[in-house]
């Protein structure tokens, strides 16, 4: 579904993204593990087009959109959510969502009439808030909502532009473990033929959720497979999960 | 013609040394906390009533005056970022825009107060009837005076920045401020000092600039203020290198225009400014 | 999902409804005529100052662009109705829709250049424009009259009213276009347009990700913005029979900025509210000494900016909610 070819970005003499190849097929749920500036939002970003790679392209099923912008991308069926709540404080949740709606319907743009014409998206967009545990917040404002409701409205904008790919950057981040999964738990249930891709640090919840696992350092991709692969895989264990088997001890 | 041409230079150098001072404080204040003042003109007005105040009333000398000018609009200026600025350091532009422009009124309103809104002026310092002449060209003897003054503070400046404790911390905050303040930089005290520095040097342009520009209570607002941003804006902010530049540049063409092309005004002067800030939005010296 | 739709839906409605105090409030902007017949061209210029302050708003309040030269579009809506008075016809209707024409082109013509940046550059390119459209206005003096302004016009009614120096017409037109003006405001704002731009003042980063084409928005709104500001100006040819070079200026850019800031930006009866206060205070104190107006405006936008972020309606709203 989504894939990507050869990926480099610089900043300055950091590299934060080298010969990155990437393919993500329907319905997969990947989960993109690293340590911390390994470069798993970069890469997020670039995926999006809100970062420009210095070389290499990126496919969404048969085509190219590597110099397209985001919010065309959005349109072709590649949304993301961000790892710090980026949402509009003064609208209230169903406003927020009903306007992701309008955007993916391409009306709105017409400011010559009223919003209450438009009932079906704000029925939809409540349904999806309803879907994600949010109907009975959905006339609040967005920055009255308590802060996992602001992640699940993350996820809900996301939705909201029916994607074919959804990448969650760290959609529990500062979230309780226990809430978080219930926060996985919501997005396990999402179609099975949309594709995930989430970025989290929490194994036990990667391992119970994702069907593969991408591990990234330093830029790179070190390797990619099943969770029991990756588990098995003697480099993982040095770099990552082996550092935090001797922190444990 | 030639020695024309050499007369505009040399004025609108001058002019630009005026212009540099004038600005140099904003462009480094602005670098250091995205604060956006435009009453910082109305320390160039502060000062240039403070001399003119020592000059007719007391009847000092013009050259004495002067580090009064300097020292009473650093004092101002340390008040007003104690009292009210410094509440709106995290405020949006608009915000800091709006109390600034408040304040720069209340300014005018009240020097029109005390002073009438009628020009003011004081006795020539420097004779203007004995200009130098080399080849033909004639400098004024002010004009003389300015520019080597000018110069010299931008040295001095130079080398407050570059080669002190204090300037290095000062580097640090335009850079990252959060950065600084991690280093253990105490970034207000930093700031107050340069915000006094830049308030008492604007306070000084005022004064030096009763003599080339004239001096009422409202030239500030209509003339100063959009000549300050453009040389801050086009030199780009936190840069002393930056407002030299933009601020030489600025003096010279407007001489020129006023010398050659009168009928275009300050047209000339705008449409490079526009055009010079479409292209690079940070400004010519600017990082961000 | 029945019950999902009644909710969802009158969300939307009841937002969109007019509230008794609406009807109130236009009801009053009648009274003039009965009350205050002598004040009726201040009454006039209120109105003109409101629209051009409506008209700022939907761009600064709704969408988040600060603008240091509005009244580019103020002067150019201006001297275009004064250009096709003097030189072609006086009828003040067909000269609206000439302002409406030639503010359009030039709002669409800088918005391409305008949203593209933030911040400082932002604040000093709409500064700039307008500088530059006032040097160049003042240079050209064939066809603008200089300094001295556009003279030599008449325009003497409109629909047959006759705009005479009781100030009647002059204010039922303008308040006839002020309303309706407001009314497309108020369209837009509640329309899925104007949800997107509070969507992009409340978080420009998020609207690409949602996949709205932000840039292609803000253009629209400046463009729609700048038609009203020459619809502004335009009203205030046609009822005074002059253009003077300040319908360019930067101080009337300033003034439309403080006016709307002082109302209540992001409000929809903000800009009227600030430029009723304001109209006449300055009505007032220039009768004392126009010097010292500034002293008070001063002083009044500190107060505003430290006291009352929101304005004058954002404080009442605030005391409502205390209240409560």
């Amino acid at each position: 579904m989504l894939s990507a070819k050869k990926l480099n970005k610089k900043f300055g003499s950091l590299v934060v993204a080298q010969d990155i190849d990437l393919a993500l097929p329907k319905g997969v749920r990947y989960a993109l593990i690293g340590p911390n500036g390994a470069g798993k939002t970069t890469l997020i970003n670039l995926l999006t087009g809100m970062l420009r790679p210095d070389s290499g392209q990126i496919f969404l099923g048969d085509e190219e959109f590597t110099s397209l912008r985001p919010d065309k991308r959005v349109h072709r069926g590649l949304a993301r959510t961000f790892q710090i709540n980026t949402l509009f404080p003064q609208l209230t949740a169903l406003e927020s969502v009903t306007l992701a709606i309008l955007e993916r319907e391409k009306s709105a743009g017409i400011w010559w009439r009223s919003l209450p014409a438009y009932h079906a998206a704000a029925d939809e967009a409540h349904g999806i808030l309803a879907s994600l545990r949010l109907a009975e917040v959905a006339h609040r404002q967005t920055k009255e909502l308590a802060y996992g409701q602001q992640r699940l409205l993350e996820i809900a904008l996301a939705l909201a532009t029916r994607p074919r790919v959804l990448l969650l950057d760290e959609p529990a981040a500062g979230v309780p473990k226990d809430e978080s999964a219930e926060l996985f738990e919501v997005i396990a249930r999402l179609s099975a033929d949309l594709t995930i891709l989430f970025i989290e640090h929490d194994m036990e919840v990667v391992f119970r959720f994702a069907s593969r696992i991408l591990v990234m350092v330093g830029g790179r991709i070190l390797v990619e497979g099943t969770p029991a692969e990756i588990s098995a895989d003697e480099r993982v264990r040095e770099v990552y999960l082996g550092k935090r088997h001797r922190a444990a001890a | 013609m030639l020695s024309s041409l050499a007369t505009v230079l040399f004025d609108g150098f001058a002019y630009g040394m005026l212009l540099f001072m004038l600005s140099v404080g904003l462009s480094v204040t602005l670098g250091m906390m995205n604060f956006v003042n435009l009453a910082h003109y109305a320390f160039a007005v502060i000062g240039g009533y403070a001399t003119v105040t020592i000059v007719n009333k007391l009847g000092w000398n013009f050259f004495v005056s002067l580090p009064l000018a300097f020292a009473v609009a650093a004092l101002v200026s340390v008040a007003l970022e104690r009292v009210l600025f410094r509440r709106l350091y995290r405020a949006s532009d608009l915000d800091q825009c709006l109390l600034t422009i408040g304040i720069a009124f209340i300014t005018i309103a009240v020097f029109a107060w005390f002073y009438t809104s009628e020009p003011q002026s004081v006795p020539a310092p420097l004779p203007r009837d004995k200009p130098f002449s080399i080849l033909g060209a004639q400098f004024g003897q002010y004009r003389t005076f300015l520019i080597v003054f000018g110069l010299a503070v931008t040295a001095v400046l130079i080398l407050l920045l570059e080669k002190t404790r204090f300037g290095a911390q000062v580097r640090a905050a335009v850079d990252n401020q959060r950065m600084a303040r991690g280093l253990g930089i105490d970034v207000e005290r930093a700031f107050m000092i340069t915000f006094a520095l830049g308030g008492g040097l604007a306070g000084l342009g005022g004064a030096l600039s009763i003599e080339v520009i004239g001096l009422d209570p409202s030239f500030a607002l209509s003339y100063l203020l959009v000549y300050v941003l453009i040389v801050v804006a086009v030199g780009g902010l936190g840069s002393i290198g930056g407002s030299f530049v933009a601020a030489t540049v600025l003096g010279i063409t407007e001489t020129a225009g006023k010398y050659y092309f009168p009928w275009l005004g300050a047209f000339l002067i705008y449409l490079v400014m526009v055009a010079i800030l479409m292209w690079r939005p940070a400004g010519l010296f600017g990082k961000r | 999902m029945a019950n999902a739709s009644s909710i969802a839906g009158t969300h939307f409605q009841s937002k969109v409804r007019w509230h008794p105090l609406e009807y109130a409030f236009w009801a009053c902007t009648l009274l003039p005529f009965v009350l205050a017949p002598n004040y009726l061209s201040l009454a006039s210029q209120i109105a003109i100052t409101a629209l051009f302050a409506l008209s700022l708003d939907l761009i600064l309040g709704y969408a988040g662009i600060v603008s240091l030269g509005h009244a580019a579009f103020f002067g150019v809506g201006a001297y275009s109705a004064g250009l096709l008075a003097k030189h072609y016809w006086a009828e003040p209707l067909s000269g609206l829709l000439a302002a409406a024409v030639a503010a359009g082109i030039a709002g669409y013509a800088l918005s391409h250049v305008v949203v593209r940046f933030r911040h400082l550059a932002l604040i000093m390119l709409t500064m700039g424009f307008g500088l530059l459209l006032h040097e160049a206005a003042n240079s050209a003096s064939a066809l603008t009259g200089g300094a001295d302004g556009l003279q030599g016009f008449k325009v003497p009614a409109v629909l047959g009213f006759r705009f005479d120096m009781f100030g009647r017409a002059a204010y039922a037109y303008a308040l006839v276009l002020l309303f309706l003006c407001f009314l497309v405001c108020r369209r837009i704002i509640h329309s899925p347009f104007g949800l997107a731009l509070r969507g992009i003042r409340e978080n420009a980063t998020r609207m690409p990700a949602i996949g709205a084409p932000s840039l292609a928005h803000l253009r629209k709104a400046y463009t729609i913005a700048a038609v009203m500001a020459g619809l502004a100006g335009a009203a205030l040819t046609h009822t005074t029979s002059t253009v003077s070079l300040e319908t360019l200026s930067f101080g009337r850019s300033a003034d439309v900025l403080v006016i709307l800031i002082l109302g209540g930006a992001g409000r929809l009866y903000g800009g009227i509210i600030g430029a009723i206060i304001y109209m006449v205070a300055r009505d007032q104190f220039s009768g004392i000494n126009p010097q010292y107006w500034y002293f008070w405006i001063g002083l009044l936008l500190v107060a505003v900016v430290m006291f009352l972020p929101n304005g004058v309606l954002g404080g009442l709203s605030a005391l409502r909610k205390k209240a409560q």
